[in-house]
């Protein structure tokens, strides 16, 4: 399922009822809604041992060029749903096909939590070649991949906007979208076949907050060469008061 | 303040007192870590950005922008640098840097692509160093003035490409707070409110990044560019104190180099007051260096005859360091060899056993402790290395900080 379909390099808003987010009930405000359990399990070996991270998306903007070098301009009619500061908001370069083998340095211009402009990224940025589509790009083992999320410019800890993205080289065939994600909780899978869980209350006590409207979906890093057609099983349990 | 209950907590952080960082960061493309070793990681590249001990200027090498700079009228962005073209006036790049008025800096910048007539120079704080018209690497000592600002201007008639600006007050106490480069962001300001670490993660694909530990500190502060090529004894300069902690109590030091060391054995030595405070402190022991000791290494750890780490060893009863007086290399080990001495309090120790393996802390319930982070705290990592890490490998991770 492609979750990423829109307008190209334009700003495309993600909710609780877009296709692909986790279900996770109703608005509740005033009340605020929490994580309060989760688990994870599948029965592929290969799934572990792996480390999954719950995030908000937020937006994205699809149909990046990944066989471009040219200014990619996006457009922002659609600003973030949540969290409209910025603070605490990450980005990541997620392929929505394969790309090429030629190697290439990532970066963008983006606007910061407190609405500064021009601002980019602090170091160069590799993307993986021959990245298969849903690999976040820049994640990998080798020189200069940073992952999950791109390394925000000095004195940055969010992003309001991005204004442009620029490849080094044109990797040879591909899209992407760069999305837009806050981050709210992490947990490892160890065991295949057993459900890992977490309590954030007595675990990882945290109880990180769910805004109303939110699209909860996972990004995972993989431990180990994960076999196509994976199935990941998982539960949540959410508290508001 | 803090917490009064687990009721308390919950209804606190229920609240929205809580903030996640997530932070990533590879070792060096130079070569494998050292079992045995401990590695300053804020030397490394990633999010937060890499740290150069002492360094006031942020971006002076323009990467990917000029972002953090104020271009005047006749400046633009060129590629990974900035360039004034004649005829766009007597103009000039500023920046507001934490300088202080009448304290001796080293200044660095490096110019090229020269044309049409006229100088230009670099000002710190107002003050004018030399006139420059030709294309080189320019050092030079500038008492600051008042103005707080770092300027390079040009004649209007000038055509200069600027690139690599830096400013450091070598062996002098630098103060860093979680606005100095490197940062990392940590919510904010909380004061009456105290905040804590709630919990912790860390995370590699490198197998040879386990076994190791991940130790969290609060930067306090550098005595820069201390001269590893020197064996008479380096007075450090204390005009400024500790930003946090300021009674010491905690507070310990390490040497980390900042340059790839020389291949001479070598034992170094401190003179420190204590939190007394009593002056003229010194370890109790011989304490060795690393003979080649790689840049972001902790000289003095390893698995050698003296080595200590990550700290260096303090008095027989002494709680902490208040200010180091004078720093002593017994041998000089290169030209052009250089460390930093940083004083910092340590907040948490987290292991990591197994490559791609989270592993978290819980610093409530698991290993209650809730370490405090002061508003302004630089918080950075050092790294155990168990096994020879592998150069330019990744590490994620995530820490959470609540307050109430």
């Amino acid at each position: 399922m492609n979750v990423y379909p829109g307008s190209i390099l334009t700003s495309s808003k993600l909710w609780y009822k877009s296709a692909g987010s986790i279900w996770h009930g109703p608005n509740v405000s005033p009340d605020t809604k929490h994580l309060l359990t989760t688990g994870i399990g599948s029965a592929t070996s290969t799934v572990v041992p792996g480390t999954g991270i719950l995030c908000d998306y937020l937006l994205f903007y699809p149909l990046v060029d990944m066989d471009s070098t040219d200014l990619q301009e996006f457009d922002n009619p659609i600003s973030l749903p949540r969290y409209a500061d910025g603070a605490g908001v990450k980005a990541m370069l997620v392929t929505t096909s394969d790309i090429g083998a030629t190697p290439s340095i990532l970066n963008i211009s983006y606007t910061n939590q407190a609405g500064v402009s021009g601002r980019t990224l602090s170091v160069p940025v590799y993307l993986c070649s021959n990245a298969t589509g849903s690999q976040i790009a820049h994640s990998g083992t080798t020189d200069k991949n940073f992952g999950p999320f791109l390394p925000l410019a000095d004195g940055d800890y969010g992003i309001r906007s991005v204004q442009s993205l620029q490849l080094s080289d044109a990797t040879g065939g591909g899209w992407a979208a760069l999305v837009l994600v806050f981050p709210l909780a992490t947990l490892q899978i160890n065991n295949n076949a057993c459900f890992s869980e977490k309590c954030f209350v007595r675990d990882s006590p945290s109880l990180p907050q769910i805004t109303d409207e939110a699209f909860l979906n996972y990004i995972f890093f993989t431990g180990a060469a994960m076999a196509s057609g994976a199935i990941i099983v998982g539960y949540h349990e959410f508290v508001w008061g | 303040m803090g917490f009064s209950s687990h009721d308390d907590w919950i209804n606190k952080v229920t609240s929205g007192n809580l903030f996640r960082q997530d932070w990533n960061k590879q070792t060096t493309a130079v070569g494998a870590y050292t079992a045995g070793r401990w590695y300053d990681m804020s030397q490394t590249l990633g999010y937060p950005i890499q740290n150069i001990w002492g360094e006031l200027v942020k971006y002076g090498d323009f990467y990917g922008s000029a972002t953090g700079w104020t271009l005047g009228a006749g400046w633009a962005y060129g590629t990974n640098n900035v360039t004034h073209t004649a005829g766009g006036g007597a103009t000039a790049i500023s920046q507001t840097i934490p300088i202080v008025n009448g304290r001796t800096y080293r200044t660095v910048f490096t110019s090229s692509g020269l044309a049409g007539a006229g100088n230009f120079r670099l000002k710190l704080g107002g003050t004018a160093g030399t006139d420059r018209n030709t294309a080189s690497t320019f050092t030079e000592s500038i008492v600051a003035g008042a103005s707080g600002l770092i300027e390079i201007d040009s004649d209007d008639g000038r055509t200069v490409t600027i690139d690599d600006v830096s400013v450091i007050e070598p062996l002098a106490f630098t103060p860093y707070n979680d606005s100095s480069i490197g940062a990392m962001y940590h919510g904010g300001n909380v004061t009456p409110l105290t905040k804590h670490l709630q919990n912790a993660g860390i995370v590699s694909a490198t197998a040879t990044a386990v076994p190791g530990v991940w130790v969290l500190v609060d930067i306090l502060g550098c005595y820069p560019r201390i001269d590893m090529n020197s064996a008479v004894a380096q007075t450090l300069n204390n005009g400024l104190t500790l930003p946090r902690y300021a009674d010491g109590k905690g507070v310990r030091a390490f040497l980390t180099a900042t340059t790839a060391l020389g291949a001479v054995a070598h034992n170094i030595s401190i003179s420190y007051t204590n939190t007394i405070p009593t002056a003229g402190r010194t370890m109790p022991v011989v304490v060795a260096g690393t003979s080649s000791a790689t840049a972001g290494q902790i000289d003095h750890s390893g698995v050698g005859a003296n080595n200590y780490g990550p700290f260096l060893p303090l008095a027989a009863g002494d709680q902490g360091i208040v200010s180091v007086e004078s720093f002593t290399n017994s041998l000089a080990t290169g030209a052009g060899n250089l460390a930093a001495l940083v004083l910092c309090k340590d907040l948490a120790y987290i292991p990591v056993t197994t490559a791609s393996v989270l592993t978290e802390r819980d610093f409530l319930n698991q290993l209650g402790s809730l370490p405090r982070v002061y508003d302004g705290a630089y918080l950075s990592w050092l790294f155990f290395a168990g096994a020879a890490l592998a150069a330019s490998s990744n590490i994620y991770g995530y820490i959470d900080f609540s307050w109430g």
